[in-house]
């Protein structure tokens, strides 16, 4: 079915060929262009083809035309059209934008959902493809933090080439990592960092703490050869702060108990069991292959007991 | 025929809409590499905004940090990224991070956070969560 601008453009041609003619009858006075072309198409209501619609237009435009016949005017559009039809066809640019935008907007449409969908489900093979489409029609502002071409070059460095690259990020605030014990601060802002007893077969791993505008953090890492646990404590310094920590736990899991005076939540991650508490200022998070018990008794020495 | 073939983009850019979607509510569940992972912000006043990132793994990772982050601003009630991918810090050999960035946007602006986390584990395995933090009007 042909399309009512398509009619129109055809009819608008016709007209504009039959030149003085169409402006001796906006002269009469009677009609315009566009009111013929109206008409034309209110008649056939779009459903007739172009070239019907064009004969009616010229035999509207002979019937005012009192010096040519019906007859006449038809036989002068039909050579029109066979001048048309020998006229060596140029290449229509329209269709050529058409397919264009179309081929752009399935680009695009296609990387959006193919890109989501691979996010979602976390292939990665696929992300890594359709990373560069989505950069370039600016899709990835969020998504392109999953560009692990970063992390990947990274990866592929050497130990002391990856620690020269990490080196460089480092500003005023460094964590500092301790392998002994004795030279780890046991105290931040009066909180307790660590405990004085731990289960039996692990001791100190290693240690980190960090110092920032707003926070310290203090994490102590413990191990029995084949299995590690820490503690953690962040403090909040004194400075009216917005934090939302997420901590990851088995769906269903996490239980309330008092301890030493504190709501403290027992939680499982996998195989992995987690203890969270508040105190004033701060938080305490205690993750590892320990039992409900073992992780009591370390909060327990936390506060003394 | 074409109708069909725009209903098909039309349902396909509906589905990839509603993943984005979920992905910005941050539900708790069991992980294999992060035990916890957050975002602080405060104010350094003049539009200033500093932000701590913290994040603890289920073991020691060979790397761990912030693989990046960026800033947005609530403007004309919709949330604008105005600091897009902002590289983070990592760290190697650990079980915790801790870092900190500053943004300096515009008093009375309201800003939050979207961080991308990373741990790799030394079999080469690594994950990458996302989280929003709060947000916070810049004085």
């Amino acid at each position: 079915m042909p399309k009512d601008a398509d009619i129109r453009k055809k009819a608008q041609a016709y007209l504009k060929h039959l030149g003085d003619e169409a402006k001796e009858l906006s002269a009469y006075g009677e009609v315009t262009v566009d009111d013929l072309l109206n008409e034309a198409l209110e008649l056939t209501d779009c459903r007739v083809e172009a070239d019907v619609l064009n004969e009616a237009v010229q035999i509207r435009l002979a019937q005012m035309n009192l010096d040519e016949t019906p007859e006449e005017a038809r036989e002068r559009y039909m050579r029109w059209q066979a001048h048309e039809k020998q006229t060596v066809k140029r290449p229509n640019r329209f269709l050529a934008l058409r397919v264009a935008a179309a081929a752009i907007a399935g680009v695009l449409v296609l990387t959006i959902s193919s890109y989501g969908v691979a996010r979602a489900f976390d292939w990665r093979f696929i992300i890594r493809i359709l990373q560069p489409f989505a950069e370039t029609f600016g899709l990835s502002e969020r998504v392109s933090d999953t560009a692990a071409d970063n992390l990947d070059d990274l990866v592929k460095q050497s130990s002391e080439e990856m620690a020269q690259s990490l080196e460089q990020d480092v500003d005023a605030f460094m964590e500092k990592r301790y392998d002994s014990l004795d030279e780890m601060p046991g105290i931040v802002s009066g909180y307790v960092g660590r405990p004085s007893w731990i289960p039996e077969g692990y001791s100190f791993s290693y240690g980190i703490s960090y110092l920032d505008r707003n926070r310290a953090f203090l994490t102590t890492v413990y191990s029995n050869g084949e299995t590690e646990f820490f503690v953690r404590l962040a403090v909040s310094i004194g400075v009216e702060t917005q934090e939302d920590i997420l901590f990851e736990k088995n769906p269903g899991t996490g239980e309330i108990q008092m301890v030493s005076g504190y709501e403290v939540v027992f939680f499982s991650n996998m195989d992995l069991t987690g203890a969270v508490w508040s105190a004033n200022d701060a938080y305490y998070l205690i993750s590892g292959y320990l039992e409900i018990g073992d992780i009591k008794r370390i909060i327990q020495s936390i506060y003394g007991g | 025929m074409k109708r069909f073939a725009c209903i098909l983009l039309m349902a396909l850019l509906g589905l990839s809409t509603v993943v984005f979607a979920e992905e910005e509510f941050v539900v708790m569940r069991a992980d294999d590499f992060f035990s916890s992972y957050g975002t602080n912000i405060s104010r350094l006043g003049g539009g200033g905004l500093s932000i701590t990132f913290s994040t603890t793994a289920v073991q020691t990772m060979q790397i761990l940090g912030v693989n990046s982050y960026s800033v947005e601003q609530k403007i004309n009630g919709s949330w604008t990224t105005v600091a897009p991918n902002n590289p983070g810090k990592l760290s190697t050999n650990t079980i915790s991070h801790s870092s900190t960035a500053s943004y300096y946007g515009s008093s009375g602006g309201e800003y939050r956070i979207y961080t991308c986390f990373y741990a790799m584990k030394y079999d080469g395995s690594y994950k990458y969560v996302w989280k929003y933090s709060p947000s916070i009007v810049a004085n």
